[in-house]
């Protein structure tokens, strides 16, 4: 409890201080997740909504495929990244192992397949009825699409936002590709580990604080984006 | 639009959603189709309406083998409203009209939807939702409107307001109407030519004349007869 008690102190100072290592790692954390969310949504949003849309042969199993790599362990996704980019790997000449752009990398593999499959679920409660009505009215395949993507938004923002809280949170690959090299490589996740192994623990608390937060106002985020959506819901059914 | 319905199947697993054929809708005609539940009804306005592809069938329009979007308007059944305001929903369907903020405003004031204009379409009951949605469907005046249980929801003076609009677009603006309904009174009141459906299959049809008759097929006696008893 004094251990605690200490650290909460020392978090305190470390924050109300401004650290400027505490600020590179949230800098550097919002970063690596800002821009593997972006990516993976630019990604997952139009492969989701392409496959919940339209029917083919295999489009079953290949949602069954996107459902099971939602739960990818973060370390296999590390590791198959490092294999790719270590100095023998495919990827090797970019010499881009222990770079940001290699943890951007692992969690893109980490956070597409959750924002796909969370947009397919979305998009399939909705696309029978905006379909039809949409035919109906005579309206042209991207003028549906459009709708289509209107009418499911609060569910494709609560997918990234789900992909977000996904990769701030994740350390095993991010740890592996990045290397957890300080103002170069270091994020929240990996800092905790660090920092609570040296018995530091007033700074991991300062940065588990950041992090409970950041991932605090995510949720928070996404309740009022899931009651948007109940509320959705109950106005269909009702 | 003269469209004949050579021939339109549809089968699943083992059941046989649709079977017709020699169906023809003559030009300007007030087509309204009533029968039991899953008697095929809304398969053979979505085949006819192009909605529904994966039906077999043989139809012609106007001697042509495939109706343009730019032709037909079909409210489906249970009609989906975006989630926008009433405005909003009903100029979806006029997308390009020269006119169209001037048909909006007549239709929603013959409607009696003024007052809900700006309303989101979240807000709307279930009656008023499927009156914005039939208002939407006929805002275009494309030469063939379909309507899928246009007023199962609304109440007497909104079935009446729309029951007049739907006359007065097919008798003055000669625009072919396909509808069905489970009240065998407004196919009488409306249609210029009605069909019982039933099992997929077309089993009797002819002008309102012919339903006031007694000589009926036995599956339409049974079909008028219920409806009579609930409706006493």
């Amino acid at each position: 409890m004094t251990n605690f008690n200490e650290g909460m102190v020392e978090a305190l100072r470390l924050i109300a201080g401004f650290d400027p290592e505490i600020m590179k790692i949230i800098g550097l954390t919002l970063l690596v997740t800002l821009s593997s969310t972006f990516i993976a949504s630019v990604i997952g949003i139009p492969l989701g909504s392409l496959i919940g849309s339209t029917s083919f042969r295999f489009k079953r199993f290949l949602v069954r495929i996107l459902n099971a790599l939602m739960g990818l362990p973060p370390v296999v996704a590390g590791l198959f990244v490092y294999l790719l980019l270590t100095r023998r790997g495919p990827l090797g000449s970019f010499e881009l192992l222990f770079t940001v752009p290699a943890m951007i990398l692992a969690q893109l593999l980490i956070v597409t397949p959750i924002i796909a499959s969370l947009t397919i679920s979305g998009i399939h409660s909705k696309v029978k009825a905006v379909k039809a009505t949409c035919r109906g009215l005579g309206l042209s395949n991207f003028e549906t699409l459009k709708l289509l993507l209107f009418e499911c938004r609060y569910p494709i923002l609560s997918s990234i936002a789900a992909g977000f809280g996904r990769a701030i949170a994740e350390v095993g690959a991010i740890m592996m590709v990045g290397g957890n090299i300080q103002f170069k490589t270091r994020v929240l996740t990996t800092a905790i580990v660090l920092e609570t192994g040296k018995g530091n623990y007033g700074k991991a608390l300062a940065l588990g604080f950041v992090l409970l937060f950041i991932a605090f106002m995510v949720n928070w985020g996404i309740n009022i984006l899931q009651e948007r959506g109940q509320d959705e819901h109950r106005r269909a059914s009702s | 639009m003269n469209i004949v319905v050579h021939q339109a199947k549809k089968i699943i697993g083992k059941r046989t959603i649709l079977d017709v054929h020699g169906l023809n809708f003559l030009e300007a005609s007030f087509v309204v189709i009533i029968g039991p539940n899953g008697a095929g009804k809304t398969t053979l306005l979505q085949t006819i309406s192009g909605i529904d592809q994966e039906s077999q069938r043989d139809i012609s329009y106007d001697n042509q083998p495939q109706i343009s979007l730019s032709q037909v308007n079909h409210m489906v059944q249970h009609s989906y409203l975006f989630d926008l305001s009433v405005e909003e929903n009903l100029k979806w369907g006029g997308r390009g009209l020269p006119d169209l903020q001037e048909r909006v405003d007549r239709l929603l004031d013959r409607m009696d939807l003024l007052s809900l204009r700006y309303e989101r379409s979240r807000n709307l009951s279930g009656g008023e939702a499927q009156q914005v949605a039939f208002a939407r469907t006929i805002l275009s005046s494309k030469p063939l409107i379909v309507l899928d249980e246009p007023t199962s929801a609304m109440d007497v003076a909104a079935t009446q307001r729309c029951e007049e609009i739907i006359l007065e677009l097919n008798r003055t603006e000669g625009i072919n109407i396909i509808m069905t309904t489970h009240n065998p009174s407004q196919a009488l009141r409306l249609g210029s030519h009605i069909l019982v459906m039933d099992q997929g299959q077309v089993v009797e049809q002819g002008s309102p004349d012919h339903f006031l008759q007694d000589k009926l097929e036995p599956i339409t006696q049974a079909y008028l007869e219920n409806w009579r008893l609930t409706h006493v």
